[in-house]
């Protein structure tokens, strides 16, 4: 997949749990724990607004365009 | 109690039905199969069954009756030729279908698991339609093999064999939808 979440990384910059994202979001934690690991095939505009209003950043400082091969790359 | 539209109440209604229609469809295959293996035991021709003060008379051989004739004059059995294909393609789809009900019996009612069956079903039902269209003229073939200048039975055309091979299409047909039913429900499971 060639969009890379670096959810963990805005979570612990927050100093926040998933399970606490995941209720202030209103998604369960098994799914945000898809989004997490980097199974997730699509998501909603709407989750990802309650995401980014949560933990106060921006759409790109969750997702990142990896090109393809890259994504083992460590987050820059 | 759980009401019948209720998610819950849904499946489980699924679930009575389904073991119900198991018990059945495996009653229902036993005495099929017994039916059709019970004249190999005495080569009969005509089965007859009582059932109270019904009678039901089965001539089991009024579609072949000269492919019947023409296995008996060569010395084979031609219940054992006809029957057994018969029999064993029957008993496959029968475990096909009962094992795919035993999953509706566990609320399983939309998984892969499903459309292996009922991809197999179709498989066993387009080839049950192409062994009665093609039977009589393999045993013509192998008849010419061991009995020499046999020029028997060539070809039928049963109409239960096009019943039975464009059923067998539909059902591969619907197993491929559901298919790609489950493969859009496993992307949408994966939308966060």
């Amino acid at each position: 997949m060639a969009i890379r979440v670096d959810l963990d990384v805005m979570l612990a910059r927050r100093k926040m749990k998933l399970n606490d994202l995941a209720e202030a979001v209103g998604i369960t934690p098994q799914n945000l724990s898809i989004l997490k690991t980097g199974k997730a095939r699509a998501i909603r505009f709407s989750t990802l607004d309650a995401i980014c209003r949560v933990l106060e950043c921006t759409p790109g400082d969750i997702l990142v365009h990896v090109p393809d091969g890259c994504a083992g790359l460590p987050y820059q | 109690m759980t009401p019948a539209f209720h998610p819950e109440g849904r499946l489980r209604r699924i679930a009575r039905v389904s073991a119900i229609t198991r018990v059945l469809l495996a009653l229902g295959a036993l005495l099929a199969v017994t039916s059709w293996t019970a004249p190999m035991l005495v080569e009969a021709r005509v089965l007859e069954f009582t059932i109270g003060p019904l009678r039901i008379t089965w001539d089991i051989w009024s579609k072949w009756p000269s492919l019947h004739a023409a296995l008996a004059e060569i010395g084979w059995s031609p219940s054992a030729f006809l029957v057994m294909p018969r029999v064993l393609v029957f008993l496959a789809v029968a475990i096909q279908v009962v094992q795919m009900f035993g999953l509706y019996q566990q609320g399983l009612i939309f998984t892969f698991r499903h459309v292996l069956y009922l991809h197999r079903i179709g498989l066993l039902l387009i080839l049950w339609g192409v062994i009665l269209l093609g039977f009589p003229a393999l045993i013509r073939v192998l008849a010419g093999w061991f009995a020499e200048g046999y020029q028997g039975y060539w070809f039928s055309a049963d109409w239960d064999a096009l019943f039975y091979f464009v059923a067998g299409l539909g059902v591969t047909v619907m197993a491929w939808v559901m298919q790609e039913g489950l493969k859009l429900r496993h992307e949408q499971e994966l939308t966060v």
